[in-house]
């Protein structure tokens, strides 16, 4: 009886109405909509080591090997409990996408119960970080309304229930590892913070981008017992670990260069047209100069206000590395990031967090558009392979340089970069003020969104 | 301080467990392979007998041809040779993704071809080339051995755009030529560049005129509609860029299967004497990587006819079944995983 009441105020306990609610918007999603680009790799992926190919002997998997290890899982999951017998077709009549402006449509269409498998792991990725973020809200800012608050601007933000309800990007998981790393590394446990820094870092890069922030703060923090650098090393053991343990095989089957191929395909991509090359350079710029001087700013730290301002330093080094792209997905590391600063430091981070939220989900629907319902028109028949092909073709249609779409994508990063430029302008108004009085108090007068 | 101790718990917890996910399938990429999947065929008045196994679940095909007298290759020799020109277009690749050389798509597909049973595999530069035929061609049958050229031209040591060439006395002989990337026999290769072929490259190598030589016409929309054997060997390539066109095959047998455009076909198998020659329509891809792996593996030539498909899923064991099939020279190809397979094997039926 007693254990009937616990799991029903359990149940009754509004953090739990929202995840549930998030999970049920998910659940409906996945099977309508799926982005078929990217979802047709990880069955690729799971085909090639499968054959006893491994992650990188067949061309499908271009990134660290972190996301690869996390199919490696699921695939176990899957035999053994699923029945998952066809990853995909080619659906012949969907094969006109494939000769669209955006080039990242294919007929290969994966079938539902694969696609399902792939997004409920991501779900449960964003449901974890969420968890976390929640826990951190309440605990450190002693509000439960403005952790309930932070949990529905975390997972209802809409390019999060894309990520994994459509999509199937592995970015949920990036947000995690980030996240454990912070709390982690707060609650001084710091080997294992190593290990989830590293794994974080082989999934996606731009954890990295944090690393002087997260040793500045170790050093700061243990200033006075000076057990910052032993647990500094501790931290180096603990990532080192993790990447050996990672790396031994793609080192003994001397794919090292190729498990960074992604990186350094993007590196490559920016020689090609000299004013491109110029703006990435500069971008790249601004995250290394992010890192640095959020790194220093961190080290300048009092040890009384380390915790707070490793919050502070860690989303500011992240939004940095915001700008090196703005594909949708990249932001959602720093989200939960920006969300704590909101309910905690500053609650005008609202509008550069709705201008990102809906910056990044213009673009990813402005890229995708109708050829979302590719599945839902194989395998349900609830559109015609037709209707998706002409209102596609309409879609991409060139007005000038650009297609209708490509405008529209464009508008979406804009507002992103907007975002992205707008957060160390509110965090350092004092500073904009000194320049321009006007713009500072326009700053200062934007309205906050932290529930006090 | 409680509840503090408790949170920080759940968080190494969570943390301990990722990376345990992480370790766990670590194992399974690095220790899963096509040993874990199985099949057997067997035939005995008309019917054939299989049966199918996998450790996960899988959808399974087995595609029962009649090939009418043509003998799967089980010997295969890839040609490569960077001292020697090539003519192939350059293909986009994604982001991260390897260039799609010549060399790397062969290695790629020696690695397809080992899960589906091909694994007799020799690289030849191009004196060994000519080594290779001028054997085969003197010990009177060249049945049952293949050659794969990407190069976009074979080197003048086998082809010179004559009838009397090596290669052309190598595919009488009985000889299957799996090609891709440009138009065949239009050029050769010398060490120091390509040489275009004056007279009629197209009828030394299929009898006629038949060719794809319109470059603007490449993707097919639609399934090749002679037979089944696109969705019963899932093949994915729709190109048909330096592709055939079956119905200006004139006088010689001819298996057209994929997709087509304009008349011409993604993937073309022609009879050339006793051998073969296989054109795969478009410039390298993936997907063109794949089919050239399943009809060399599915052991189809120019004479095949489909015969019959059954298809269904094995989950965590066996399923056994029968198929009803008639014909001189039974075969069966088995492959397990659709359009992403993990395993093939190849039975000749012949005599049961």
């Amino acid at each position: 009886m007693a254990s009937t009441d616990s799991v029903k105020r359990f149940l009754a306990h509004p953090a739990v109405l929202v995840a549930i609610a998030a999970i049920v918007v998910r659940l409906v999603l996945m099977p309508l909509l799926t982005y078929d680009y990217d979802i047709y790799h990880w069955a690729q992926i799971i085909e090639n080591f499968q054959t006893g190919d491994g992650l990188y002997d067949i061309d499908a998997y271009y990134y660290t090997p972190t996301w690869g290890y996390l199919l490696g899982f699921i695939s176990l999951v899957m035999d053994a409990f699923l029945n998952v017998g066809d990853f995909g077709i080619r659906f012949v009549e969907l094969l006109p996408v494939e000769d669209l402006a955006f080039r990242f449509h294919t007929a290969t269409t994966v079938t539902l119960s694969f696609a399902v498998c792939m997004k409920i792991p991501i779900m449960l990725a964003d449901l974890a970080t969420g968890y976390l973020l929640y826990r951190f809200i309440r605990d450190e800012f002693g509000s439960e309304r403005k952790a309930l608050f932070g949990l529905i601007l975390w997972l209802f933000c809409p390019t999060l229930i894309y990520m994994s309800g459509v999509q199937a990007q592995f970015d949920s998981f990036s947000a995690l590892f980030m996240m454990l790393t912070f709390v982690l590394i707060r609650n001084d446990r710091n080997l294992l913070a190593g290990m989830t820094f590293a794994a974080g870092v082989m999934l996606k890069f731009f954890p990295a981008f944090t690393v002087i922030v997260l040793v500045a703060y170790v050093l700061v923090k243990h200033r006075a017992d000076g057990t910052g650098l032993r647990r500094v090393a501790a931290s180096v053991i603990g990532a080192s670990l993790v990447t050996l343990v990672m790396y031994i095989p793609i080192i003994m089957s001397g794919d090292v260069a190729t498990s960074l191929s992604f990186v350094t395909g993007r590196a490559g991509d920016m020689q090609e047209v000299l004013l491109v090359a110029i703006g990435n350079y500069i971008v790249i710029a601004i995250a290394v100069a992010g890192m640095l001087a959020f790194g220093w700013l961190m080290h300048r730290s009092s040890p009384e206000d380390a915790d707070r301002n490793l919050l502070v330093y860690t989303f500011l080094a992240l939004s940095a590395a915001m700008f090196m792209s703005a594909t949708p997905q990249y932001m959602l590391v720093m989200l939960p990031f920006m969300i704590m600063v909101m309910m905690g430091c500053d609650g005008r981070m609202r509008l550069p967090y709705i201008l990102i939220c809906a910056g990044s989900i213009i673009s990813a629907l402005a890229n995708n558009n109708v050829l979302l319902l590719d599945g839902a028109s194989a395998y349900l028949g609830l559109v015609s392979a037709d209707w998706i092909n002409s209102v596609a073709e309409a879609l991409h249609t060139f007005v000038g340089s650009q297609t209708y779409m490509g405008y529209v994508c464009n508008v979406g990063q804009v507002l992103e970069y907007i975002g992205f430029i707008l957060i160390p302008l509110i965090w350092y108004d004092k500073v904009v003020e000194r320049y321009s009085p006007r713009l500072a108090a326009g700053l200062r007068g934007l309205k906050r969104w932290d529930v006090e | 301080m409680l509840s503090e101790k408790r949170s920080d718990k759940a968080v190494v917890a969570m943390a301990v467990a990722l990376l345990a996910v992480i370790l766990v399938g670590e194992v399974v990429v690095y220790t899963s392979d096509y040993t874990d999947y199985s099949a057997s065929a067997s035939a005995e008045d008309g019917v054939i007998t299989y049966t199918v196994s996998a450790d996960g679940s899988k959808s399974y095909s087995v595609v029962v041809s009649d090939s009418n007298g043509y003998e799967k290759v089980t010997r295969l020799y890839l040609y490569y040779d960077e001292s020697y020109a090539s003519d192939v277009e350059d293909v986009e690749a994604d982001v991260g993704a390897p260039a799609l050389t010549q060399s790397y798509y062969l290695k790629q597909l020696v690695q397809l071809l080992e899960y589906r049973g091909v694994t007799d595999v020799t690289y030849v530069d191009a004196q060994e080339l000519a080594e290779v035929l001028s054997a085969s061609v003197a010990a009177g049958s060249s049945a049952g051995i293949g050659l794969v050229c990407l190069n976009g031209a074979l080197p003048d040591t086998v082809y010179t755009g004559n009838a009397g060439d090596l290669i052309l006395t190598w595919l009488e002989s009985g000889g299957s030529l799996y090609w891709a990337g440009n138009t065949i026999g239009s050029e050769y290769a010398t060490t120091e560049g390509v040489v275009a072929v004056e007279g009629d490259y197209q009828t030394l190598f299929l009898g006629s005129d038949c060719l794809n030589t319109d470059e603007t016409l490449t993707r097919a929309y639609e399934e090749y509609s002679g037979n089944a054997y696109r969705s019963a060997l899932s093949l994915s390539n729709n190109n048909v860029k330096y592709g055939v066109s079956p119905s200006m095959v004139t006088s010689r047998a001819c298996l057209a299967l994929g997709y087509q455009n304009g008349g011409y076909a993604s993937i073309v198998a022609v009879q050339c004497g006793s051998g073969a020659v296989f054109v795969f329509g478009g410039d390298y891809s993936d997907y063109q990587r794949y089919d050239m792996a399943q009809v060399i593996a599915a052991g189809i030539g120019p004479q095949s006819e489909l015969v019959a498909v059954d298809t269904g899923t094995v989950t965590r064991g066996s399923v056994s079944g029968t198929v009803e099939a008639t014909g001189s020279d039974l075969t069966a190809y088995i492959y397990l995983g659709g359009y992403y397979p993990v395993y093939g094997k190849h039975f000749d039926l012949r005599g049961g």
